[in-house]
């Protein structure tokens, strides 16, 4: 579903990402583990095509992100770090938006936003402007657009942060149900607990070369992930 | 602490308007030099402007024994341009900056953070003033001499008058504010707001040379009604007589009135940044969604942005208010018009062709395409993460400022078929112009805001008014009107037809607005899927 080739990011002289490669299949939930500034964002961004890449290539269910941008666009869905959404825009409004521009029809838009802003308890605040959420609010909502047009791949940044224990709870759920639908979920966090009872590879990059990666098995072995991730950034450090 | 904020301050206005913010590469000298000589043109051309103003009243005002009355205009010209200037800046920086709560979070005196946006401003309103002021001196030694005390009177004011100023400004944001801080339609009732307060003040100036000729002809009843205001008639006094009791009777009064608001401010600032005046809550009810295209969805994100903005309506939009009320003006004085036309030996093809040059003006004016990559902000992500190629998103950008601006230019060039009934190729440039000029403006806007981008500001106001690339834009929108203006008004007007002129001009404006259109196509993609 997801796969980077030797993929290189550089700001300036400095490398964000160097020479990464990954593979992430149908039906997979793939963590994505480092350091501040290792180069999680930066690798996230690119197979979005947010950002342009110096080298390598990263391909959405078979197509080029480089060649194809809009149509790996239209297969996946993205989840910033930070829900900056359009604070002009109510709640409603901005779904709408969005189901527009995924060309959702209108009964799976109605359905969809029905059925995601009640697990989320969000429904009473959608002709709120988003300019009044709260940030756990607004991550909700980012969350939900996220799944109006029903992508193949969900990347995302941090997605955890800001929302409250239930809507987190929903939201393992609903990646859970997303890959036993033969979806995959690639996704970057710091909260190692949530990504070893959640995800079935991990894979640990380090000043933005890859560490390790693997199924949690292979790459926990008879530890904790925190303390594998421990000991492979001492390792990295020494 | 305050020192530290000021620069902070300083270099937020500067980064603003410069666009360096969102820039990845270290600034160029070329660029601080392109910056500067802008500075210097602006600052010429109001200089260039109140010079003449007060040319006209100098040296009368000095003949009639009225030398007070002279300063006293240039302290109320001054007063009112740094008011206007700063008013809704004002209300940006004090009452709605996104970094009020990061800042009172941090271990610094609330006072400090007041202290550093007023000295920002004030100084702001300093650079306005001596806009005013330094060609108002200037004016008056051509004509008079200044005594030493009158000197030293003139300095002091143009250091305490910003104190007054300042406060008038504070005291309007604020309610201003208050008004529309609890009312649902926010953005219209604080743009209608705006409108009727930018009526009035070009009231006054379409008036100006109205008042002067008062001026110079009933200098004294004036001087009689200005002298029983008695700060206004200090003002005069301490310049052209050096009357030190004046000038220390206006201080007072600037820094008392001054030191009363801060005092005001500093005991309300706390709960004014950070009490939430709350939105009435509105329960939402289901129903049918409408559903639109990607291209129809796309404009429509680009109008409920400007919708959202009264500072975005009024500092972009705020041509289509001359174009719509010049166009009326011209159909309900039409006879006046046309009188005072033939008068200066303009009438059908040559009117229509004065008319076609004044509307690309104005035209120019219209700035919706100029901050609009800006006001993406840190939600630029969207439109960067939706399957839609990035020419339709600038493409957007472009047709919300031709459904705006194309009716309301087709409108005026139709009165002006109508008033002065052109000729068919004068009749064909006066439509065809106008419009051609139209969509090269919106694409130089839009290309000058690709090319000096701010992504990072703290309140849209840095995006719509105080970015590089409005100003920017509308010296090039400006100096393409003049281009195409003078050499037929200056030399070819009695040598060639005027509609074919119009003509000439629409197949060299309709070529630009192609070539701006390939770029914007080429270059301006790929500059905004790397910002």
């Amino acid at each position: 579903m997801l796969r980077i080739e030797h993929l290189t990011k550089t700001y300036g002289e400095k490398k964000a990402v160097d020479d990464l490669s990954l593979h992430i299949l149908p039906g997979e939930i793939y963590g994505f583990i480092g350091h501040n500034g290792a180069g999680k964002t930066t690798t996230i961004k690119a197979c979005c095509g947010i950002l342009n890449f110096d080298a390598g290539e990263i391909y959405v269910d078979g197509l080029s992100v480089r060649e194809k941008p809009v149509e790996c666009k239209s297969r996946l869905a993205y989840i910033p770090d930070n829900p900056d959404l359009y604070e002009f825009l109510s709640g409603i409004k901005y779904l709408n938006f969005i189901a527009d521009v995924f060309g959702v029809t209108q009964a799976d838009r109605e359905a969809r936003i029905k059925k995601y802003a009640d697990t989320f308890d969000l429904t009473g605040d959608l002709a709120q402007p988003i300019s009044s959420y709260s940030h756990g609010m607004k991550q909700k909502l980012a969350v939900i657009s996220a799944l109006l047009h029903e992508p193949k791949l969900i990347i995302m940044d941090e997605p955890f942060v800001g929302l409250d224990p239930t809507a987190a709870y929903q939201l393992k759920s609903i990646m859970r149900e997303h890959c036993q639908r033969g979806g995959a979920i690639f996704f970057s966090t710091h909260v190692l607990e949530v990504a070893e009872k959640l995800c079935d590879k991990v894979a640990i990059i380090k000043n933005g070369r890859l560490i390790t990666s693997g199924t949690m098995e292979e790459v926990r072995g008879d530890q904790s992930l925190e303390d594998v991730f421990l000991e492979l950034e001492g390792e990295a450090h020494a | 602490m305050l020192k530290t904020l000021l620069k902070i301050r300083l270099a937020s206005f500067y980064a603003g308007f410069t666009g360096m913010q969102s820039r990845k590469k270290k600034p160029s000298a070329g660029r601080g030099v392109l910056f500067a000589l802008l500075m210097v043109y602006c600052a010429g051309a109001f200089g260039l402007m109140f010079f003449g103003f007060f040319s006209s009243l100098a040296e009368p005002f000095y003949g009639a024994g009225l030398a007070w009355l002279y300063f006293s205009f240039l302290g109320l010209t001054a007063f009112a341009l740094m008011f206007v200037g700063s008013v809704f800046t004002t209300k940006a920086q004090l009452f709605e900056a996104k970094d009020n709560e990061l800042l009172l979070s941090m271990p610094i005196r609330p006072g400090d953070i007041l202290g550093s946006r007023m000295a920002a401003l004030l100084l702001m309103n300093l650079v306005f003033e001596l806009l005013c002021a330094v060609p108002a001196a200037i004016a008056w030694l051509q004509a008079a001499p200044l005594s030493a005390a009158g000197w030293f009177s003139l300095v002091v004011i143009v250091l305490v008058l910003p104190l007054l100023a300042q406060a008038f400004s504070c005291l309007v944001a604020w309610l201003v504010s208050l008004m529309t801080a609890r009312v649902r339609n926010k953005s219209l009732m604080t743009t209608l707001f705006s409108l009727a307060f930018l009526g009035a003040y070009f009231y006054f100036f379409s008036q100006v040379n109205t008042y002067i000729t008062q001026l110079v002809a009933s200098g004294s009843a004036i001087a009689g009604r200005l002298g029983a205001v008695a700060p206004v008639y200090w003002l005069g006094d301490s310049v052209a007589n050096g009357n030190l009791i004046s000038l220390a009777l206006l201080a007072a009064v600037c820094l008392g009135v001054f030191a009363l608001l801060c005092w005001l401010l500093a005991r309300s600032f706390l709960r004014i940044v950070t009490t939430k005046r709350g939105f009435a809550r509105i329960k939402y009810e289901e129903k049918t969604l409408r559903v639109s295209s990607r291209r129809s969805a796309l404009l429509g994100r680009e109008f409920a942005r400007l919708g959202s903005s009264p500072g975005y309506m009024l500092n972009s939009g705020l041509g289509l208010v001359f174009i719509v009320g010049g166009a009326a003006a011209m159909l309900i004085k039409r006879a006046e018009l046309l009188t005072a036309l033939a008068q200066l030996g303009f009438a059908g093809d040559r009117a229509a062709a004065l008319l076609a040059l004044a509307l690309c003006m104005t035209a120019g004016l219209v700035l919706f395409t100029a901050p609009s990559v800006s006001l993406e902000g840190k939600s630029l992500w969207i439109a960067r993460s939706m399957p839609v190629p990035t020419r339709e998103v600038l493409r957007a950008k472009q047709n919300m400022n031709l459904w705006l601006t194309l009716p309301c230019v087709l409108f005026c060039s139709l009165a002006g078929l109508f008033v002065f009934r052109p000729g068919p190729a004068a009749a064909a440039g006066l439509v065809l112009l106008p419009a051609a000029f139209t969509v090269l403006s919106g694409n130089i806007g839009l290309i000058a805001n690709l090319r000096h981008p701010n992504l990072s500001w703290i309140n849209e106001t840095q995006a719509v008014k105080q970015g590089m690339s409005v100003l920017l834009s509308m010296l090039v929108n400006w100096g393409l009107a003049l281009a195409a203006g003078l050499p037929y008004l200056l030399l070819l007007e009695s040598r060639m037809d005027g509609g074919l002129y119009l003509l000439l001009c629409t197949a060299v404006t309709a070529l630009a607005a192609l070539l701006t259109e390939r770029w914007l196509g080429r270059r301006g993609v790929l500059l905004f899927e790397s910002l």
